[in-house]
């Protein structure tokens, strides 16, 4: 079964047959159920042990608070981050997916993207702790500008995923010297980011208990809406146009002065 | 070895449930009068039973006893406990035998959970004597495990497991609980509230037909032949309560369909059974649509049958250990409202509230509905 939309969400979704998307907005509290849930269902899972639920827990009570914004924030922060249970790579050396992130969601422009700080980030670790490897989905950078009022971005999609990037604490030496490629990549919020850890590194269990739990899919289908409307909504009104590529009419110079206007 | 069990109940008249719990050869019960509780506890400990059986209500037919003495058999089970946590070797397991109404003041009582082994209704020591009889006995045999290897017990021996085994098998909730119980009754209390009465490492009879897809017991049975070796439980209590181990039935399932079983329906996992097995199996069906292409799983919480995830909701329990699994419950049982009076447990189920707003919809929804995708 797919959980049927609640009646506030369906009168308000328009079939893709019509574009843009608009949907009602996220509130906080909604939020705060979705990510208690999910943090359940994990535990119950045994993708997660207690410490990544008190974690997660710990960002619902924040949000709770909040209640009916629209606006809100939560954040894991990455020195504590959420871990995973342990997986083996190919040669059966134990590793261990860990996330965390930075998320400050502003719903008050229906028609933009709904993140002012997006910044959610995979860190695969290994027995002791070390770096294997680091991927992150978020915004462009904004860059400091003399020259004139307007914003600039750093280059490359508003939205974007990226390898790499600056871990906390350590030594910008030893980032990855490479910072590109950026793909253009739609937003992900930590429980998207969650079903992306489960379906690739506990595939077994994404597969027989995830997918079948309706509760789970209803939180994901949640976020999808808050993440994928903007990024679908820009996606199809460029793809009619052929002067200027999707890549470039979502590149953070051109959209990104767009979505902070 | 015939072991000695001692029965205590405030009404002269039940004295007969000492004979319904005796077996022959294994396991003498005698009836004990009531007397002032400090009292009665030294004479009962001094007795050296292999087992007590008390009645939850002590304090209606007081007989000699002024009302002010009166008490509960959790009152005196507190005091049987005290006694055996000073002197370990002495140990016994106590049980609640009692009529169903004081058995629903007991499942009140959360302070007294935790001071007996089982509980019996005595309508079912009647009418099934033969199985409580076979688990009162475990209990004593276990007990006696427990006392004569006191002091130097081996986790992987008391759970009957090979090496091979025990890095799999046991975890640090697991040894930790072993080697710093303070007296047997603790571990007992371990081994069945964690792994005979939950689904994880060891299964039931129940969770077994879920997880082959099987219509009952019954189907079961006719595949045990073909289990692998050693996947019976054999270790702490296990002649009371039959478990298999579920980490050689899903390799050997595994194996057997070139395929995890979850990632077949029902009727696919038993098609392959008849076919390669040359047998002749029925599927389970699923008590929400009746049918047999479902992806079941756990057996419900409730009534016990195979359960498909995507038809059943998560079940509040806060003491899951991390090797058990958490209960869940069928949208049947929820519909119909038999969560709050399971023929198993009798004790109310309660639903978790990552699942509440999904079982007031299932509450309101049409039975066997709820499939079509909806955009």
């Amino acid at each position: 079964m797919v959980m049927k939309m609640s009646a506030k969400n369906k009168s308000s979704f328009q079939s893709s047959q019509n574009m843009p998307l608009t949907l009602p907005p996220v509130t906080a509290s909604d939020m705060a159920s979705n990510l208690e849930k999910a943090a359940t269902i994990l535990l119950a899972s045994r993708l997660l042990d207690n410490e990544g639920y008190s974690i997660l827990a710990q960002q619902v009570a924040i949000m709770k608070r909040h209640k009916s914004s629209v606006s809100w924030t939560y954040s894991v922060d990455p020195d504590r981050p959420i871990s995973f249970a342990e997986t083996v790579d190919k040669n059966g050396s134990p590793v261990f997916p860990t996330i965390s992130c930075d998320i400050v969601v502003d719903q008050t422009k229906p028609d933009k993207l709904p993140f002012k700080t997006l910044d959610v980030a995979l860190l695969v670790v290994g027995q002791n702790k070390q770096k294997i490897c680091r991927w992150h989905v978020d915004l462009a950078n904004r860059l400091p500008s003399s020259q004139s009022a307007s914003t600039t971005f750093q280059d490359g999609p508003l939205t974007h995923l990226q390898y790499g990037g600056h871990i906390r604490h350590g030594n910008r030496h030893n980032d990855h010297p490479l910072k590109v490629p950026r793909w253009l990549f739609p937003p992900l919020d930590l429980i998207l980011l969650c079903e992306v850890v489960a379906s690739n590194f506990f595939p077994n269990v994404w597969e027989d208990t995830l997918q079948q739990n309706p509760t789970w899919n209803e939180v994901v289908s949640t976020s999808q809406r808050l993440c994928y409307a903007a990024f679908i909504n820009k996606l199809h009104s460029t793809l009619a146009v052929s002067n200027r590529s999707i890549l470039q009419h979502m590149c953070a110079s051109i959209w990104g002065q767009e979505a902070h206007a | 070895m015939t072991f000695k069990g001692i029965f205590i109940d405030d009404n002269p008249t039940e004295a007969a449930y000492a004979d319904l719990l005796s077996s022959p050869g294994s396991l003498h019960v005698s009836s004990e009068k009531l007397q002032e509780v400090a009292t009665l506890a030294t004479v009962i400990f001094g007795q050296k039973p292999d087992l007590v059986a008390l009645d939850f209500r002590l304090d209606e037919l007081l007989g000699t006893l002024v009302s002010r003495q009166g008490y509960k058999g959790s009152g005196l089970a507190q005091l049987l406990r005290d006694k055996s946590s000073a002197d370990p070797a002495s140990d016994f397991p106590i049980i609640l035998l009692s009529a169903e109404d004081k058995i629903k003041g007991y499942q009140k009582d959360n302070t007294a959970h935790d001071l007996f082994d089982r509980y019996y209704i005595k309508s079912e020591v009647n009418s099934e004597p033969s199985r409580v009889q076979r688990e009162v006995v475990a209990l004593c045999r276990g007990y006696k495990t427990l006392k004569d290897n006191w002091g130097q017990l081996n986790a992987g021996s008391l759970l009957g497991i090979t090496n091979d085994d025990a890095e799999m098998v046991l975890s640090q909730e697991i040894t930790s609980s072993v080697y710093s119980a303070s007296a047997p009754h603790v571990v007992a209390r371990f081994v069945l509230r964690n792994l005979i009465d939950r689904s994880g490492l060891l299964m039931s009879i129940s969770d077994i037909a879920a997880l082959l897809g099987l219509a009952s017991a019954a189907e079961v049975a006719k595949l045990e032949e073909h289990f692998p070796r050693n996947t019976r439980y054999n270790g702490l209590f296990s002649d009371g309560w039959p478990r298999w181990w579920r980490h050689y039935l899903e390799a050997w399932v595994e194996d057997l369909f070139s395929s995890r079983p979850l990632r077949l329906t029902g009727a696919e996992r038993v098609e392959r059974f008849n076919q390669q097995l040359n047998v002749q199996l029925v599927p389970a069906k699923s008590r929400w649509n009746q049918s047999s292409q479902e992806r079941f799983a756990v057996a419900c919480a409730c009534c016990g049958q195979p359960t498909e995830l995507r038809h059943s909701v998560l079940q509040f329990d806060p003491y899951v250990p991390r090797f058990a699994q958490p209960g869940r419950i069928c949208w049947y049982c929820i519909h119909t409202d038999a969560y709050l009076h399971p023929l198993r447990s009798g004790k109310p189920l309660i639903i978790d509230q990552t699942d509440m707003s999904l079982a007031e919809m299932v509450k309101g929804m049409e039975c066997g509905s709820g499939d079509e995708d909806e955009c």
